[in-house]
């Protein structure tokens, strides 16, 4: 009989809210409708965002991942929660009004965090900023702004290549991101500049040291998320360089250099594992969970 | 004052539905564009001569304007300058200017389109207008370089109702406000540019400057 009680409680308390749930779900996709779509074209159209599509899912595994602390969890309206909620939906109805496609979708993991935090208070927002953070990866950068990151690192990974270049004994001279080989001109072009791969290997690797590593381990490689990135497409430069020098321009036509994102991804997840498993050797204090 | 569940819930939903129903509200600029003549450039702009050229014979377009002009203008002793002006009468949804650091060159020929361009520099600077100095007109000054090696010096601005604006952020900021406020969207750009010759990018520079200072009264008094 206690059983029978027990087990009614959650079907009635699912029941109860079963229409202010749905309402809520309905009334998220006719506000973010717009913004939800143009997100999908990007990633469909735009193929250095395609990992757009993942992020959504993992941020919710993430969460599922934690299904038992949200079932255990206190749960509480709370009005600091209405604050955040009020502020994503300005920055909302901003984007929508003054047309800027950024701003709304900014706006969309802010709204959705503050509904979390208001409905479930701050036990549930604790356990759910991660994914709403995580979230933001799936957001393109305006344009104005990929192009001023991507030039820095053209820059930069065209002045490193051509110093590293030299130890391979390859005659090089560099003016700003070309690179003269004494019969081709390389250019360290815009889809060789490496940002997507760095939001690409964000994407996974904040939920490998997320679920992996623990204490300063963790600190360390989020720190190192960024630099091993860059380092990894500069690798990739370099090996296109060297090679081009010694056996001729043919390797541009290459799928290693056309699928250049696919190995930058693959190269830099492969030095953060290294990375991580190298640490593990150093102890790290880990707090009883 | 604590919060019920039950009222937290019902909150949540008028909130979003008054977000979603703000959102839905038409644009009341939207409509047929306004015509509007793009301001002539007369066959002497202070020391230089300009002439109006052919879309097909300019090498800056951009295809979301709805009106546009290029001309050619040759100073004594300096590489040509060319003048483009795009205007566009409204801006609804992704219907923007480009800015010129992502919206390159392309000539005739140019089957692939503005391919081996980038930028090599960006910066905004002030060009002052009278002998005062009190009257200053910001611009982004652009340095792009062609795979061929050839660079290529730009000074552009936004306008937006008798302002002039700098940069896309700014222009994009304005445009968001005046969006907000319901004020109509009109805006043009302004965009000089000329080969840098003997890597004298100073040189570029003070031509287009001294162009950019001719022509900024005619086209603040020709546009809205």
């Amino acid at each position: 009989m206690k059983e029978r009680m027990l087990a009614a409680v959650p079907i009635a308390h699912w029941r109860r809210n079963f229409l202010p749930l749905a309402a809520l779900c309905s009334l998220f996709v006719f506000t973010y409708y717009q913004t939800l779509q143009s997100l999908v074209v990007h990633w469909w159209t735009h193929p250095f965002y395609s990992h757009g599509f993942m992020i959504p899912p993992l941020a919710a595994y993430v969460l599922w991942t934690k299904r038992e602390d949200f079932r255990h969890c206190r749960k509480k309206p709370s009005w600091a929660g209405l604050g955040v909620l009020l502020v994503g939906l300005i920055v909302f109805v901003v984007g929508v009004l003054g047309n800027e496609e950024f701003i709304e979708q900014v706006s969309l993991p802010l709204t959705l965090f503050g509904l979390l935090y208001f409905l479930g208070g701050s036990k549930v927002a604790g356990l759910s900023w991660f994914s709403m953070l995580y979230l933001y990866l799936m957001i393109p950068p305006p344009l104005p702004v990929y192009k001023a990151v991507s030039l820095e690192l053209r820059l930069l990974d065209a002045h490193w290549v051509a110093v590293a270049a030299r130890w391979f004994g390859v005659p090089i001279f560099r003016d700003g991101y070309f690179l003269y080989l004494p019969d081709i001109v390389l250019e360290v072009a815009d889809a060789c500049s490496g940002v997507f791969s760095i939001v690409a290997l964000l994407s996974l690797g904040l939920l490998y040291i997320r679920k992996q590593h623990w204490g300063w381990h963790r600190y360390a490689l989020l720190l190192l998320l960024v630099p091993i990135a860059i380092l990894a497409n500069g690798i990739r430069i370099l090996m296109i360089t060297v090679l081009t020098y010694y056996s001729g321009p043919w390797i541009l036509d290459t799928t290693f250099h056309s699928f250049n994102g696919t190995f930058n991804f693959l190269l830099s997840l492969g030095m953060l594992i290294g990375l991580g498993m190298l640490l593990r050797c150093i102890p790290v204090w880990r707090s009883a969970r | 004052m604590s919060l019920v569940s039950h009222s937290a819930w019902w909150i949540a939903i008028v909130l979003l539905g008054i977000a979603g129903a703000v959102t839905r509200i038409g644009d009341p600029v939207q409509g047929a564009p306004q015509t509007l003549s793009l301001p002539i450039i007369d066959s002497d702009v202070g020391d230089v001569t300009c002439s109006a050229i052919e879309a097909q014979e300019a090498s800056y377009h951009d295809p979301g304007v709805h009106l546009s002009g290029s001309w050619r203008c040759r100073g004594h002793g300096s590489a040509p300058i060319e003048v483009y002006l795009g205007y566009l009468t409204r801006s609804a949804g992704d219907e923007k200017l480009r800015s010129p650091a992502t919206n390159y060159p392309s000539g005739p020929g140019d089957a692939q389109g503005q391919r081996g361009w980038g930028y090599e520099s960006k910066r905004k600077v002030k060009i002052v207008l009278d002998n005062d100095g009190q009257l200053k007109l910001p611009v982004t000054v652009l340095l792009l370089r062609h795979a061929s090696g050839r660079r290529m010096a730009v000074t552009y601005w936004y306008h937006l109702y008798g302002t002039p604006l700098p940069d896309e952020l700014q222009y994009r900021l304005a445009l968001m406000l005046c969006k907000i406020m319901r004020q109509p969207s009109g805006t043009a750009i302004v965009r000089l540019a000329s080969w840098v010759v003997d890597d004298d990018l100073d040189a570029a520079l003070a031509a287009q400057r001294a162009l950019a200072t001719a022509l900024y009264p005619r086209i603040k008094s020709a546009l809205p």
